[in-house]
C-alpha cells in the first residue's frame, strides 16, 4: 500500500468525522432562535428580482419582530421540480410564488389558501389598486388565490431606431396594423445587395438584415379573430382548427416562408438568445417579445443605438389581442400561520417591491397605480414607450383554465406547432390534427 | 540509408500526422472553452457582435471581482470542495471494498447481490428522487452535509466498474500471498488497491467531477444559503428571462478551474505504469 | 461452539460480506427502498399533492397497452385479418420517443471506437500529450452553454460551418436540426465530439496501463506487426473495460438525452428529439403523473435487463478477465 493512499484514506475518514460532528452542532443553534413564527417562501428570479425582495423583506421586518422570514430562492429552470418535490416530500414551503399558467395547477390540485377573508378583512390593501385583468385570472368561483406581483404581455415590439431612420421608415405606432406592420418589415428587411422582398432577384438566402421576428404565434390567431378554446375560463372545445386561427397561423408561417421578412425557424433554432444577437448585432430590426428582454438589452445594447418598443399591430380587421404571462404570491394550504403568511405576502406584493421593480424595467407591476406612475410610465429610461403595456393589459389572453391543458399543449400542440412553423405540414391540416387531440384532452377533466 | 535511418524518418512523419491531427480537432475542443475565457473578459455590450472576436477589447478583468461578489462564492466553493472531496474518498472506499468481494470472493448469493446493483441503475433516478427526499426528511437530514454527501456515496457505477478491473488483476501475486498466509484485508489493501491506481484515480476523477457539476441534487436537498454549492451559484446568474453572460461566464471560469486542476493531476495517476514484476520483490 | 465461530469468522462468505457491509448498508438504504417505492407507485395514480391511489395496471395499460378503434366491427372471418389496421397504441408519442432513444443508440459503438482510438493515442509517450488529454477533456467540463452555441453554430443551415464546408464539395447540406432525422443525427455527433476525449477514454486509459508490456514483447519476438498487437492483445485485454462501457452505455442512453435535445432543440422538430427520459420528466413534474412515470420507469428498466441480460450472456463469454 502506497503512502498517499494511505493519508488519503485517514483524511477520509476524519473528514467525515468533520462533517458528522459539524451538522450536530449546527442544529442547536437553530433549536435556540427564540419564539419568532417561521414562514418560507419560495421564489424565483434574476439576481436583481432577488436583490430587491431580499431588500424588501429585511427593510419590513424591523417592523414586524415576531415573524421571520426564510427566504428560499430557486433557479427558474427548476423551481416547479423543487416546489413539488417539497410538497410531495411532506416539507412544503408556506408562500410560493406562482405564475399564471402554472397556478391553474396548484388550483386544481386544490392546494392553495382561499386569500378573500384576508382581503376583506384587511382594510390596509386594496386588491382594487390592482389592473382587473390579473386578478380576474387569478379569482375562481369568487374567491382570490394568488396576490399577482406583475403582469407581462407578449405586446411588445421592440424595435432599433436607428435601422428605421436609416431606411427612412417611420416609427411604429401603436395603433398600426398587420398591414403597415409587413409593409414595414419588408422595407427593413435587405439583402446582401440592399435589394427588399419583393424587388426583382431579391435574394432570400441572403439576408443581412431582418424586418422582424417573434416566437409566439398565439397573437397572430387573437389579432385575426380567432382563440384557442372556446371559453377560456371553461374550456370545452378546441377552436385552433377554425378559419380565423388558421389564417392567424399562416400570417405566422407567411412572414419567414413568403414575405421574408423573418428568418426561418431552422436559422434560430429555438433560442432565445440568437434573437438577442441578431438585434443586439443590428441584424434585425424589429422582434416581439415580452417587457422582460429589458434589462438585457439595456446593458447589452448599450449606446450603440437608440430602441424602443411598440405595441403589437392589430388584426387586419382592427381586432387586438396578446398572450401573456405574469405572476403572483399565493399561500399554500398546509401552511400552519395564514395569518403571519398574509402578512408577507403583502409585502411581497407591496408598493416598495412593485416600484423597484419597475425601475429594473424587467416586469410590469400588476398594481395599476404604479404602473401609471412615476417608476413605469414615466420612467425614460429606454424602453420610453413601455407605458402602452398599460393599456395592453386590456387586450391579453391567458392560457385556457384547465387541469389538462399544460399536457395538451406540451404533448399536442407544441409539436404539432413546431412542424407547422417549420413549414413541413401545411397550417390547416395541422391545426385540424391539434384540435382533434385536444378536444379528447378537454374532455378528460 | 540504413533500416534505423528508415525507421526514424517514418516515426518523424508519423509524429507530425499525429500532432496534425490532434491540433485540428483540438482547436474545435477548445473553442467553447476560450470563448467562455473571452466572454467572462468582455464588456457586456462586446458580446454579441457581427464577427466572430475572441480578444477582447478592453480586458474587462473586473468581470471577475464582481462575480465573486454577486454571490457568496467562498461559501459555495468551500462547500463543492468539502462535498466533493467526501463524496469521492467515501465512494471509492465503499466501492473498492466491495468490488474486491465480488471481484475475488467466492461467496453464496454473489452474483445475485452484484446483478442488483447493476438492476438498480437501471432505474431512472427521476422517480426515486421523491422517495429519497423523503428517507432524508425522516432522518432529519435536509439542508445538510449529510443529505448532499451521504447518498452520493453508496454508488453501483463505482462498484461496477471497479470490480471491472479488479477482475483483469493477474491472480498469482494474490496466489502466492495466500500461501505466505496473507488475509483477504491484507491482499484488498497491500495487493489490489495499489495495483488499481490507474483505475481508482479514474474513478476519482469521474466522481470529483460529477459531484462538482453536480445541480439537481444539491438544490433539492438544500433551502439556506449557506448549504449551497457552485452550480446552484452558477444558476443566479442565468434566467428565464435575462442571463448576464460576462458575469457567468467570469463565474465558470472560476467554477471550472478546481475541475481542471483535479483532471491534470489524476491523469498522471490514470497512465501512472504500474510495474507488474517489480511487486514481486 | 467457539471452533465453529472462528471457522465463520474466517470463511470467505463472512468475510466477502463484511468488504461489502459499507457499500450494501448505503445501498439498501438509499437506493434499494427508493426503487422498490417507485414500484409500488407504478401501481398507483399520485398527484404529488394528494395521497396515491392504487389502480393495479392502469398506468401500464396506459402507456404500453393497444386499443381497438371502436368503429371496428368483428362480422366475417376476412375482418380479422383487417383487424391489425384498427389496432391503436394507448399511447403513441411513448413508442416514438422509444424509438428516438433507440435511434440515438447508434452513437455507442462509434463512440467507443472513438474513445478507444483517442486512448491509444493519449497513451503514446509524445511530447505535450498532457495538454492534448486536457484539450480533448475541455468539452466535459467546459460551460453546456457553450458548447451549444459552437455547435448550433455548426449546424446553422445558412452559415453554419458544416454546410459552408459541404457547398464547397458541392453538396447542398440539410437543415441540421430541423429534419426529424437529420436533427437526431445532428445530437449524435455532437454527443460523439463532446464524448470522444471525455470519461470512456479515460477509462480505456487506465484500462491500457493494466496491459503487461512483456506480452507485447513477447508478439515482437514472434514478428507480429502493430495491427496484430492491437487485435490480438490490446482489444482482447481490454475486453473488461469495453463490457463495462457498453452496459453503461446502453444503460445511459436509455435513460440520457434530455439536455443536449432540451439545450440544442427543445425535443423537436415535433418531437423528433424527444427521449423517454424526457417524457418521464415530463410526465413526473410537469403533468403530474407519478405513478405513470414510474409505470415507465418500471417498463424501461423491464427492456434494460433484458438487454442487460443478453449482453452479459453472449458479450460476457467473450470477456477476458485473465491472460495466460
Amino acid at each position: 500500500m502506497s503512502k498517499n493512499l494511505k493519508i488519503c484514506f485517514a483524511a477520509a475518514l476524519m473528514l467525515s468525522a468533520i462533517f458528522s460532528t459539524g451538522c450536530s452542532s449546527k442544529k442547536e443553534n437553530s433549536a435556540g432562535a427564540g419564539k419568532q413564527t417561521e414562514i418560507r417562501v419560495a421564489y424565483w428570479g434574476a439576481p436583481s428580482e432577488k436583490e430587491i425582495i431580499n431588500k424588501t423583506i429585511s427593510n419590513w421586518g424591523k417592523n414586524n419582530p415576531g415573524i421571520k422570514v426564510v427566504l428560499e430562492h430557486i433557479p427558474s429552470g427548476t423551481y416547479t421540480d423543487k416546489v413539488l418535490t417539497e410538497i410531495a416530500g411532506g416539507n412544503p414551503p408556506d408562500i410560493i410564488f406562482c405564475e399564471v399558467n402554472i397556478f391553474v395547477t396548484f388550483f386544481y390540485k386544490n392546494a392553495l389558501l382561499d386569500l378573500t377573508p384576508f382581503l376583506s378583512g384587511d382594510k390596509g390593501f386594496s386588491i382594487n389598486n390592482f389592473f382587473p385583468e390579473v386578478v380576474s385570472r387569478f379569482t375562481r368561483n369568487g374567491k382570490l388565490f394568488c396576490i399577482p406581483r406583475d403582469t407581462a404581455p407578449f405586446a411588445c415590439i421592440y424595435y432599433n431606431k436607428d435601422l428605421f431612420e436609416k431606411s427612412n421608415v417611420p416609427f411604429p405606432k401603436d395603433n398600426w396594423d398587420m398591414n403597415e406592420f409587413l409593409a414595414t418589415a419588408k422595407k427593413l428587411t435587405i439583402d446582401d445587395k440592399g435589394r427588399h422582398p419583393g424587388d426583382p432577384e431579391f435574394n432570400e438566402k441572403k439576408i443581412s438584415c431582418y424586418g422582424y421576428w417573434g416566437w409566439t404565434w398565439h397573437n397572430f390567431v387573437y389579432s385575426y379573430g380567432g382563440k384557442l378554446v372556446d371559453d377560456i375560463d371553461d374550456p370545452k372545445t378546441c377552436l385552433l382548427d377554425r378559419k380565423e386561427a388558421v389564417d392567424g397561423v399562416q400570417a405566422f408561417v407567411d412572414l419567414s416562408y413568403r414575405h421574408f421578412v423573418s428568418p426561418k425557424p431552422d436559422a434560430l433554432t429555438n433560442s432565445g438568445m440568437s434573437i438577442n444577437q441578431l438585434f443586439i448585432m443590428g441584424r434585425l430590426a424589429m422582434f416581439q417579445s415580452g417587457i422582460w428582454e429589458t434589462p438585457n438589452l439595456r446593458q447589452l445594447v448599450g449606446d450603440k443605438f437608440k430602441w424602443d418598443v411598440a405595441m403589437f399591430p392589430k388584426g387586419p380587421k382592427g381586432k387586438r389581442g396578446f398572450g401573456t404571462g405574469g405572476s403572483g404570491y399565493a399561500i399554500l394550504k398546509t401552511c400552519k400561520n395564514p395569518k403571519e403568511a398574509w402578512e408577507v405576502v403583502k409585502c411581497l406584493a407591496g408598493d416598495e417591491g412593485q416600484e423597484m421593480l419597475a425601475d429594473t424595467g424587467l416586469a410590469q407591476p400588476a398594481n395599476r397605480k404604479i404602473a401609471g406612475g412615476k417608476h413605469w410610465a414615466g420612467d425614460l429610461n429606454p424602453p420610453q414607450n413601455k407605458k402602452m403595456l398599460n393599456e395592453a393589459v386590456k387586450y391579453v389572453y391567458y392560457e385556457p383554465f384547465h387541469p389538462l391543458w399544460r399536457e395538451a399543449s406540451d404533448k399536442y400542440i407544441g409539436p404539432e406547432m413546431d412542424l407547422i412553423v417549420h413549414n413541413t405540414v401545411p397550417v390547416k391540416e395541422g391545426l385540424a390534427k391539434v384540435a382533434v387531440k385536444v378536444n379528447k384532452i378537454l374532455k378528460q377533466k | 540509408m540504413t533500416l534505423h535511418q528508415i525507421k526514424l524518418i517514418r516515426d518523424m512523419i508519423n509524429k507530425f500526422f499525429v500532432y496534425l491531427v490532434l491540433s485540428l480537432f483540438g482547436i474545435s475542443m477548445i473553442f467553447p472553452f476560450l470563448w467562455m475565457l473571452s466572454t467572462s473578459l468582455k464588456e457586456p455590450s462586446q458580446i454579441f457582435t457581427s464577427t466572430l472576436q475572441l480578444w477582447p477589447t478592453p480586458i474587462m478583468w473586473s468581470n471577475y471581482i464582481e462575480a465573486w461578489h454577486a454571490i457568496p462564492f467562498g461559501k459555495f466553493y468551500l462547500n463543492s470542495i468539502f462535498v466533493a472531496v467526501a463524496v469521492t474518498f467515501g465512494q471509492i472506499l465503499t466501492s473498492s471494498m466491495a468490488a474486491y468481494a465480488f471481484a475475488r470472493l467466492k461467496f453464496p448469493g454473489r452474483d445475485k447481490l452484484f446483478f442488483a446493483y447493476l438492476a438498480t441503475m437501471m432505474i431512472p433516478g427521476m422517480v426515486t428522487l421523491i422517495p429519497v427526499f423523503i428517507l432524508l426528511k425522516m432522518f432529519g437530514w435536509l439542508d445538510t452535509y449529510k443529505a448532499l454527501i451521504l447518498p452520493g456515496i453508496f454508488s453501483a457505477y463505482g462498484t461496477f466498474m471497479l470490480r471491472q478491473f479488479f477482475m483483469t488483476l493477474p491472480t498469482d501475486l494474490e496466489d502466492a500471498a495466500r500461501i505466505d498466509g496473507c488475509s483477504s484485508w491484507r491482499i484488498y489493501w497491500q495487493i489490489i488497491l495499489p495495483l488499481s491506481k490507474p483505475a481508482i484515480a479514474t474513478l476519482a476523477t469521474f466522481t470529483f467531477l460529477g459531484n462538482w457539476q453536480s445541480f439537481f441534487w444539491p438544490l433539492i436537498v438544500t433551502s439556506s444559503e449557506h448549504m449551497k454549492t457552485l452550480p446552484i451559484g452558477l444558476s443566479y446568474f442565468q434566467d428565464i428571462y435575462s442571463t448576464n453572460w460576462t458575469l457567468l461566464m467570469a463565474a465558470s471560469v472560476i467554477v471550472l478551474a478546481p475541475a481542471l486542476i483535479v483532471f491534470i493531476l489524476n491523469q498522471r495517476f490514470i497512465t501512472q505504469g504500474i510495474a507488474l514484476t517489480g511487486l514481486k520483490g | 461452539m467457539k471452533k465453529k465461530l472462528i471457522s465463520l469468522i474466517n470463511s470467505e462468505t463472512f468475510i466477502g460480506y463484511c468488504f461489502i457491509l459499507p457499500n450494501l448498508i448505503g445501498f439498501l438504504l438509499f437506493i434499494s427502498i427508493p426503487v422498490v417505492a417507485s414500484l409500488l407507485l407504478s401501481f398507483t395514480t399520485w398527484d404529488l399533492f394528494s395521497p396515491p391511489k392504487f389502480v393495479w395496471f392502469k398506468n401500464f395499460i396506459d402507456v404500453f397497452g393497444f386499443h381497438i378503434l371502436p368503429d371496428f366491427r368483428f362480422s366475417t372471418l376476412s375482418d380479422y385479418i383487417i383487424f391489425w389496421n384498427y389496432l391503436r397504441p394507448n399511447d403513441f408519442e411513448f413508442w416514438y420517443y422509444l424509438y428516438n432513444t433507440l435511434f440515438f443508440m447508434v452513437g455507442i459503438p462509434l463512440g467507443m471506437i472513438g474513445s478507444l482510438f483517442m486512448a491509444i493515442v493519449m497513451n503514446r509517450s509524445l511530447r505535450g500529450i498532457m495538454f492534448f488529454r486536457t484539450i480533448y477533456f475541455l468539452p466535459s467540463i467546459s460551460s453546456i452553454v457553450a458548447v451549444a452555441l459552437l455547435w448550433r453554430w455548426i449546424y446553422n443551415p445558412d452559415y453554419g460551418l458544416l454546410n459552408t464546408m459541404l457547398a464547397y464539395v458541392g453538396i447542398q447540406g440539410p437543415a441540421w436540426l430541423n429534419h426529424p432525422v437529420w436533427a437526431k443525427i445532428s445530437l449524435v455527433l455532437m454527443g460523439l465530439w463532446s464524448g470522444v476525449g471525455g470519461y470512456n477514454m479515460l477509462l480505456y486509459l487506465a484500462a491500457l496501463q493494466g496491459i503487461p508490456l512483456h506480452l507485447y514483447e513477447a508478439a515482437e519476438i514472434d514478428g507480429a506487426n502493430p495491427w496484430q498487437k492491437f487485435v490480438h492483445i490490446t482489444i482482447p485485454m481490454l475486453s473488461p473495460t469495453t463490457f463495462f462501457i457498453f452496459i453503461m452505455s446502453v444503460i445511459g442512453a436509455f435513460q440520457g438525452g434530455f439536455q443536449s435535445a432540451y439545450l440544442m432543440t427543445r425535443g423537436g422538430p415535433g418531437g423528433a428529439t424527444t427521449t423517454i427520459e424526457y417524457y418521464i420528466y415530463n410526465n413526473a413534474f410537469v403533468w403530474f403523473y407519478m405513478g405513470k412515470a414510474s409505470a415507465l420507469a418500471w417498463f424501461l428498466f423491464l427492456i434494460i435487463l433484458l438487454v442487460t441480460m443478453f449482453n452479459w450472456k453472449y458479450g460476457g463469454k467473450k470477456v477476458q478477465y485473465q491472460y495466460i
